[in-house]
């Protein structure tokens, strides 16, 4: 754990130091301290960019590992995660239903308002699968069924979004393809505060279901015999999940293989199942692994960004590669 | 005294107004410091009734009492209070070390975080410590062999300190040294322990031979309850499967193979075990043993070594009695 807490201050402060922009480190000390700095433009790039995408990363990361965590107990599934279930193409669709429809307005003007919009997309997107996935569960008892009918859905809303695109107008088309990328500096100094107070506070929410989870890991037969109520909690856990999922999208596009890879790592760091150390490993790794992506992404400097879904498989794969062929000898599959 | 008790209980399936009665009228009780063993060929019923009475299912007519109260008036976590279970479903808990499995049989008795008293932490060793798995504390779940497994699950319900522990085939997949140490422990928590126990089983000699009470569903569902003893000697065990290949000795305690036989000798014996032997090996050849038969077989054992004698002939080994019978031309 302490390995962890030290390679994420570590990829902060090579966040702060790396940058499209050469910036010294004394001066990046002097701005984050408050001391300022002579160069206007450096103060501006290290607090309203640099600042908030390191913060944004951060909590992208830990929200969608924690939410992946979540669905993988709750499913039985070790495959499980945000994107893997529908829950971040219902937020995507909800998106392009704002985005498409409007033009692109909406996004071009960046304002809270807009923000606002797209996040009420997103949720209203995420809620609809969340709700079709609950009704499914009361119908369907198999965790490997619901989580085949969550792929099912995530087809459905994504042939939803391809006809939306069919009928939008370009720029809708441009600016949606563009969010559909994944970026974590898109969130501005002026909705930070607004977007970490709402991840925040599901993250806390996800902290409260640490002994229904850890029952859940016998199944629900034993869960339910250990007293937990296994069709609230599962509700909870799909809600916190919606939330965490549709917030991030929201704001940073649809960020794929986070969410399953990093409950991953953190049980083979930890080497445990257990819910009480997993969660806090789980959020600390994903805004790692977040921030190492967004590091990643800024490495060609002055000639551009890569967008964060061209990084996250190419780190993603290898590791859910490694673990399948594994699995005999990982204590947590057996 | 009664810990579990149903009233006129049906079980079976609703669906889509369809009614399936898989059993009905059943008027039985689990007793503190008695272990039951639940008895039925595979589609009899046994998961059902085990369904029903942990609540996991609502019964088709009647109901379930524990102790006064009835068990659809329960909530989850009074339930969790009062029985444990065991089930043969496949679990994720590989990555948790023993005592972290252990330790989630007191979920019942914790707070909302579930944190461990120092007491929660003394009842996890203890029920450890009784169900003989101590030494594997600090191993993962996944690095247990399937009769460790088992008593780590066992280990769980007990540390749940319920005075009822229902099991789903705990001696299933299990090798024969742990299926004995198994059912050991299950009877030494019913007897020690003062625990109703109750398991289904196929072992059924094993559950024989430890069980107080037995729960029988025969071929044509029928429900019968009673002593063990009191159910070999009345023939209840013989109508339980309607076989021709399988008959229930009374003598032996067990069920013994019955195959067709085509011949008939006469068998004289001096020793018990060689007698057994001896006619083992001669069924299995098609040959039945009858005092009336005209070929005799004078067989005698003094310490380790033992003689045959077929008519003239006299011989070392069973295997050379088969051959020698085998060749009578007259037989075949």
């Amino acid at each position: 754990m302490a390995i962890i807490i030290a390679v994420l201050i570590a990829l902060v402060m090579a966040n702060l130091l790396i940058g499209s922009v050469d910036i010294a480190p004394r001066a990046v000390w002097q701005i984050i301290t408050g001391q300022g700095h002579e160069n206007a433009v450096w103060e501006i790039i290290i607090l309203n960019t640099r600042v908030p995408m390191i913060v944004t990363a951060a909590l992208s990361g830990a929200a969608l590992s924690v939410a992946g965590l979540l669905l993988q107990t709750a499913f039985n599934n070790p495959l499980a995660g945000p994107s893997i279930l529908g829950v971040s193409t219902g937020a995507s669709f909800g998106v392009a239903v704002v985005m498409l429809a409007s033009g692109s307005a909406v996004w071009l003007t960046q304002s809270v308002g807009s923000y606002m919009t797209i996040l009420i997309g997103a949720l209203a997107g995420a809620a609809l699968v969340l709700i079709v996935l609950l009704i499914f569960s009361t119908m369907v008892h198999s965790s490997t069924m619901l989580l085949i009918i969550g792929i099912l859905v995530s087809y459905l809303a994504s042939s939803a979004v391809s006809l939306l695109n069919f009928f939008a107008t370009e720029e809708g088309v441009h600016s949606y393809v563009i969010w559909g990328l994944g970026n974590f500096s898109g969130v501005t100094p002026s909705q930070l505060p607004f977007f970490a107070f709402f991840i925040i506070v599901a993250l806390a929410a996800s902290t409260t279901l640490v002994k229904p989870l850890n029952a859940l890991l016998l199944g629900t037969r034993y869960a339910e015999n250990l007293g937990v109520n296994t069709k609230q909690t599962r509700n909870a856990l799909l809600i916190i999940t919606g939330i965490l999922t549709a917030g991030v999208t929201a704001f940073c596009g649809p960020i794929s293989f986070i969410g399953l890879v990093v409950p991953h790592i953190a049980r083979l760091l930890l080497n445990t199942s257990n819910h009480n150390r997993l969660i806090p490993a789980t959020m600390v790794t994903g805004a790692a692994v977040a921030l190492l992506c967004t590091l990643i992404s800024v490495l060609p400097k002055q000639y551009g960004v890569i967008p964060i879904n061209a990084i996250t498989p190419i780190i993603g794969v290898p590791i859910i590669i490694y673990i399948i062929v594994n699995r005999k000898n990982i204590q947590y599959f057996n | 005294m009664a810990y579990l008790s149903t009233h006129n209980l049906s079980v079976g399936y609703k669906h889509k107004g369809n009614v399936l009665t898989v059993l009905s009228d059943l008027n039985i009780s689990l007793d503190k410091g008695c272990l039951t063993s639940l008895l039925g060929a595979n589609g009899a019923g046994k998961s059902t009734l085990l369904r029903t009475i942990t609540g996991v299912q609502d019964p088709l007519q009647g109901c379930v009492n524990l102790g006064d109260a009835e068990l659809c008036r329960l909530t989850q976590r009074e339930r969790s209070r009062l029985i444990g279970i065991v089930t043969t479903d496949r679990i994720m808990a590989g990555g948790l070390t023993v005592t972290e499995l252990v330790s989630l049989g007191r979920q019942p008795h914790t707070g909302f975080w579930g944190r461990l008293s120092r007491t929660d932490k003394d009842r996890v060793r203890e029920a450890m410590h009784d169900a003989g798995i101590e030494h594997k504390a600090d191993c993962f779940v996944s690095q247990l062999s399937d009769g460790e497994r088992q008593k780590a699950m066992i280990a769980k319900s007990l540390a749940q300190r319920t005075p009822i522990i229902i099991l789903d085939e705990p001696t299933a997949f299990l090798d024969v040294a742990s299926r004995f140490e198994t059912m050991r422990l299950l009877h030494d928590l019913a007897h020690k322990h003062h625990k109703a126990v109750l398991l289904s089983s196929h072992d059924i000699s094993l559950s024989l031979l430890l069980s107080d009470q037995l729960w029988i569903i025969d071929s044509e569902r029928n429900f019968i309850a009673g002593g063990t003893e009191d159910l070999i000697l009345n023939g209840t065990l013989n109508r339980m499967f309607r076989s021709q290949a399988l008959s229930f000795s009374q003598e032996m305690g067990d069920f013994e193979m019955t195959l067709p036989t085509s011949h008939a000798v006469r068998l004289e014996c001096t020793s018990a075990a060689l007698s057994r032997c001896i006619a083992n090996a001669l069924m299995r050849n098609g040959i039945a043993i009858d005092a009336s038969a005209s070929t005799l077989i004078a067989a005698d054992m003094q310490g380790d070594t033992y003689t045959i004698a077929v008519g003239e002939k006299r011989l070392g080994t069973i295997e050379e009695l088969i051959t020698t019978l085998k060749s009578y031309t007259s037989w075949t």
